[in-house]
């Protein structure tokens, strides 16, 4: 992988450079601390005359706060993140940047994969303020709070799923001449793999969007994670392969 | 004569165009190659494909001996390349980028900075500490220069690097450009003829992806061009004329208003016998040039002729 330190230096410098890793974190802070925030102050905002019947909701489960978040991370937080990684490829492509990188002496490998780590890393980041966050919100308006290492665990299971979301998105930016449409190609699959847990069984324990499902368990303490692993091992397998397509493709196409 | 670029009946299709026709080119080490042809030519495509960014559908091409198709990491190090347009990340300043590129290209850590210090000074960027997105074009194109020579490459390859400049930026480039002769392999696509004829010594021509020509530019002017004089006397020239269509190296006489232009295959003899013919006719002289063709005069010739 001839090129990746520095290709991968530059990646982070321009996450930093141009706020994209301060508004992913600042995004995730807001998930974070959204799901505990509305619970508790809910009722405030409930008409007297309304409260009787929206009295389960009005009386949440710590269970079900988290619950909650894990919501707001498989939607927006999925969002987010194709948002993040539409223009990878593709916008260098289109904008010119690219041919001068391949020009020189650096392997194409290099070029996918530094994108693909820096990525990564800026979601462990993003994961630890949205987890943190959310555990002192939680543990102070909701008390005892939820149990850290289940929550972790299940912040685990998510991680794996948003780095296929983010290594599909990348190939998806390498395939297509536009971030629009690599968008728009990875929102629709995700959203039809989504369906793939209620097709059966056999289907929902292999599918990569049970993690989703699986995180919300896992970190609520209703399932132990070690239940997930079959999702788990294809989804890694799907990054490997999402990722060495992109390489693949990237070495194959006219800049 | 050693060889920086070769190219054997290298083609390229898109679809159903065929935009590169078995292209044989030869460009000598430490040459300034100009390679000319109207738009569509399929001077970009060869270009990007020395630059290791196309991949040719036939045919194959060198650097320094290195084939573009099966040691594409050897000929990307030999070669340091400027497009059309070239676009940075806005928000890096132009020694970061060079510092960037240098370190893409494997240049050294302890020779980094000094490289970097000395293009940013051939180009004159060092002063300059703005982020890139506040470059006017010029500054562009010097940059892009300067990243094209950060790792000191025997080969350059440039992609009308002058179309898009006003004429003040056309000139620093090209003498940028200038000064860089007697170093690198000069590879440049270029449809302004008169930047080929400024810096060039070797041009070919490329016309529907077909080779039409290539040439050292000397050898060009003898064999497309005809040389002109042009006379102006005092008095009727009518004896003159007459006397110099008796030579044997007078190809054609032109009588115009003022002035009569005389065409000729021996041109020293031509000079040496026309002030003879002037003291023998008795006609006191005004004015008397030599009239060198231009390469766009060459350029329309070759390309106008029948294939």
């Amino acid at each position: 992988m001839r090129g990746f330190a520095a290709l991968w230096g530059k990646e982070w410098r321009e996450t930093w450079r141009s706020g994209r890793l301060f508004i992913l974190v600042a995004l995730f802070l807001l998930l974070g601390i959204s799901s505990p925030l509305a619970f508790k102050f809910l009722p405030q905002l409930i008409p007297a005359e309304l409260a009787e019947a929206f009295s389960s909701l009005l009386q949440p489960t710590t269970s079900e706060v988290i619950a909650s978040l894990f919501k707001n991370l498989s939607q927006l937080g999925i969002l987010v993140l194709i948002l993040l990684a539409m223009g990878g490829v593709a916008e260098e492509r289109s904008r010119g940047q690219l041919e001068l990188i391949l020009a020189r002496p650096v392997s194409t490998a290099a070029v996918v994969w530094a994108k693909f780590v820096v990525w990564a890393l800026q979601l462990v980041l993003a994961l630890v303020v949205v987890l943190g966050s959310f555990t002192l919100y939680t543990h102070s308006l909701f008390p005892p709070g939820p149990s850290l290492l289940a929550l972790l665990q299940g912040g685990v299971l998510y991680y794996l799923f948003s780095l296929l979301v983010l290594a599909f998105t990348l190939l998806a930016s390498t395939l297509l001449p536009t971030s629009l449409l690599a968008a728009l190609l990875s929102g629709g699959v995700f959203l039809a793999l989504s369906f793939l847990p209620y097709l059966g069984p056999a289907y929902a324990r292999f599918a990569p969007s049970s993690l989703l499902e699986g995180a919300s368990h896992v970190a609520v303490g209703a399932s132990p994670w070690g239940v997930w692993w079959e999702s788990a091992a294809l989804t890694a397998a799907l990054i490997l392969l999402c990722n060495l397509l992109a390489v693949w493709a990237l070495r194959r196409q006219d800049i | 004569m050693e060889l920086a670029i070769q190219t054997r009946e290298l083609s390229k299709r898109y679809g159903r165009h065929l935009a590169l026709d078995r292209l044989s080119l030869e460009v000598p080490s430490g040459s300034v190659f100009a390679f000319l042809g109207p738009n569509g030519a399929g001077k970009t495509t060869t270009l990007k494909i020395l630059a290791g960014l196309r991949h040719p559908s036939a045919g194959d091409a060198f650097i320094q001996g290195c084939s573009v198709r099966r040691e594409s990491f050897q000929t990307r190090s030999l070669c340091g390349y400027l497009p059309e347009a070239p676009t940075f990340y806005g928000w890096m300043t132009g020694r970061e980028y060079l510092i960037y590129s240098a370190q893409l290209s494997s240049v050294e850590r302890e020779q980094r900075k000094e490289r970097v210090e000395f293009l940013l000074e051939l180009v004159g960027l060092r002063k300059v500490r703005e982020p890139i997105r506040a470059f006017s074009r010029g500054m562009r194109q010097r940059l892009g220069i300067a990243q094209a020579l950060v790792h000191d490459p025997p080969v350059l390859l440039l992609d009308e690097p002058t179309s898009a400049l006003d004429p003040l930026g056309r000139k620093e480039l090209l003498e940028t450009l200038a000064s860089l002769r007697g170093g690198p392999t000069i590879f440049f696509s270029t449809h302004i003829l008169g930047d080929a004829e400024r810096i060039a010594d070797r041009v070919a021509i490329l016309q529907g992806g077909r080779l039409l020509v290539q040439e050292r530019v000397e050898d060009l002017h003898q064999r497309y061009g005809r040389r002109t004089i042009r006379l102006e006397v005092e008095g009727e020239p009518a004896e003159l004329i007459a006397a110099l269509r008796r030579e044997p190296w007078t190809l054609e006489v032109q009588r115009e208003e003022g002035y009569f232009s005389l065409a000729t295959s021996d041109l020293p003899a031509a000079q040496r016998r026309i002030p003879l013919l002037l003291v023998e006719t008795k006609l006191p002289l005004r004015r008397m040039e030599v009239n060198e063709p231009t390469l766009e005069e060459i350029f329309m010739q070759v390309l106008e002729a029948p294939k």
